[in-house]
């Protein structure tokens, strides 16, 4: 990593589900680099979403601090937060009732308060940067799965983030479409842009991660290079489970 | 008594009944709106307050919410005391209607419009809103339908509407054929005119919201 500056931190954060039954967070902390991304992997269940919603507080944490920029993330600051942490969710999340350009539009109108204009120069781009120049005025049920997950990533984009969550991006995509979107992701992560993602595409973590982790139990039970990751895991759990991914 | 003179006769009821649907259809419209968006927020303690006013009014008949207000609420006038009622008993409906096409909207519009920094009534405003008209139109055109014939029962607190003047005709020229006739007309043509209404509103709002799955374009 060139650059070493924090942009998240947790602090102690601790978050459970279902009175404290099930334990996604357990006095977790860490802290995600500017310009670096970041894969996290895990087993099913382990609060991979969780964690990063968490961040954007799409999720609460009981306890603990999470930092951004070493500001805390609170109630009273989360919508400049927000406008500056982007997210790309597994099931699009896009608005059937606007077309591309109005969804890739919609946050930087009402939230950054750009203008229209402004907002549609901008937008204009990014669709195009995710290949989607002609397909501007297309509603989301005229897209494909794939082209519906580049509309997010665009409107990520159009808020001109310090940060982008990435939760499963390609979990919902059927196989022939995973590609066009980790094309996309592969040059945001060239571009050094800072993202966190959570995912089961053990390429893409190979190829572009700068780091690895892997949440067991509430922690990062392992965070490493991909090249150590993959070949040297220091874990058992983590050579359980790279092990068990190269069956497949 | 001729027909014209019967509909002469019939006139200064059947104005108080089409004064008193728009009346009552533009309060519920609103109030259902809100208490709709209320109910689905489902706000601590006032959503407990919001479900027993739905189930109390839900559960017994207008003519008892409308007698209940005439014998125990002193209110200025009959109408008042009818468009009250009938607002009152229609809106747990019409707020209901709301609360279940906000519902059927994926929860993860919110969260996408919350994760850009939005705010939550912007929102509602530009996402939700625009979405639930289409499928709610067909329902409240239902709704309305049935607010129209309840007007028929606003004579048990005095108000003198079509339904009061048609009796007043019927005792008058004993002819109940012709009274109800006349009455029955007079609803089927609201009726009708809510329901043309209605696909007028649902035509114009055709191209909001989702409307055909991806196979049907190619």
């Amino acid at each position: 990593m060139e650059e070493q500056k924090v942009l998240v931190e947790f602090q102690d954060a601790c978050k459970t589900f279902n009175n404290g039954k099930i334990v996604v967070l357990d006095h977790f902390n860490f802290s995600f680099f500017q310009g670096e991304t970041h894969v996290i992997c895990g087993r099913s269940g382990a609060g991979k979403s969780t964690l990063i919603r968490c961040i954007n507080r799409l999720e609460h944490i009981d306890s603990g601090r999470i930092l951004f920029e070493g500001n805390e993330v609170t109630k009273h600051n989360i919508k400049r937060v927000r406008q500056r942490i982007a997210m790309v969710f597994q099931s699009f999340n896009l608005f059937p009732n606007m077309t591309a350009l109005e969804n890739v539009t919609f946050g930087p109108i009402h939230s950054l308060h750009k203008s229209k204009k402004e907002a549609e120069e901008t937008g204009k781009q990014f669709l195009e940067k995710v290949g989607l120049g002609d397909r501007m005025s297309a509603k989301p049920n005229m897209l494909s799965g794939g082209q519906q997950q580049r509309v997010a990533i665009a409107r990520a984009l159009n808020m001109f983030p310090d940060m982008i969550l990435f939760d499963e991006p390609t979990s919902a995509l059927d196989p022939e479409m995973v590609g066009e979107v980790i094309d996309i992701m592969e040059e945001l992560a060239n571009e050094k842009r800072s993202m966190i993602v959570v995912t089961h595409e053990m390429g893409f973590a190979r190829e572009a991660a700068h780091r690895i982790s892997f949440l067991e139990g509430g922690r990062f039970i392992e965070t490493n290079t991909p090249d150590e990751f993959f070949n040297h895991p220091k874990d058992e759990s983590v050579a359980k489970f790279i092990k068990q991914i190269q069956t497949f | 008594m001729s027909l014209i003179q019967m509909i002469k006769f019939m006139s200064s009821g059947l104005v108080i009944t089409a004064e008193l649907v728009p009346l009552c259809v533009l309060t519920t419209l609103v109030a259902g709106l809100i208490l709709g968006i209320l109910m689905y927020k489902k706000i601590p303690g006032l959503n407990i307050i919001l479900f027993a006013y739905k189930t109390f009014m839900r559960g017994i008949p207008a003519i008892v919410i409308l007698r209940l207000l005439y014998y125990n609420i002193n209110l200025s006038s009959a109408f008042f005391t009818a468009f009250l009622g009938l607002s009152l008993y229609h809106a747990a409906y019409v707020g209901d209607i709301v609360r279940g096409c906000f519902e059927a909207i994926p929860k993860g519009q919110m969260m996408a419009g919350e994760s850009l920094g939005v705010g939550y009534w912007t929102i509602m405003r530009k996402v939700y809103i625009p979405q639930i008209i289409k499928p709610m139109v067909p329902m409240l055109c239902g709704q309305y339908v049935l607010l129209v014939k309840d007007t028929t029962i606003v004579y048990v607190v005095g108000v003198m509407d079509i339904m009061w003047m048609g009796r007043q005709l019927m005792a008058l020229t004993f002819n109940p054929i012709a009274g109800y006739l006349l009455i029955g007309i007079f609803y089927y043509v609201l009726c009708a005119l809510i329901e043309l209404i209605g696909r007028r509103v649902e035509k114009k709002n055709d191209h909001k919201g989702p409307t055909r799955s991806l196979s049907s374009y190619y």
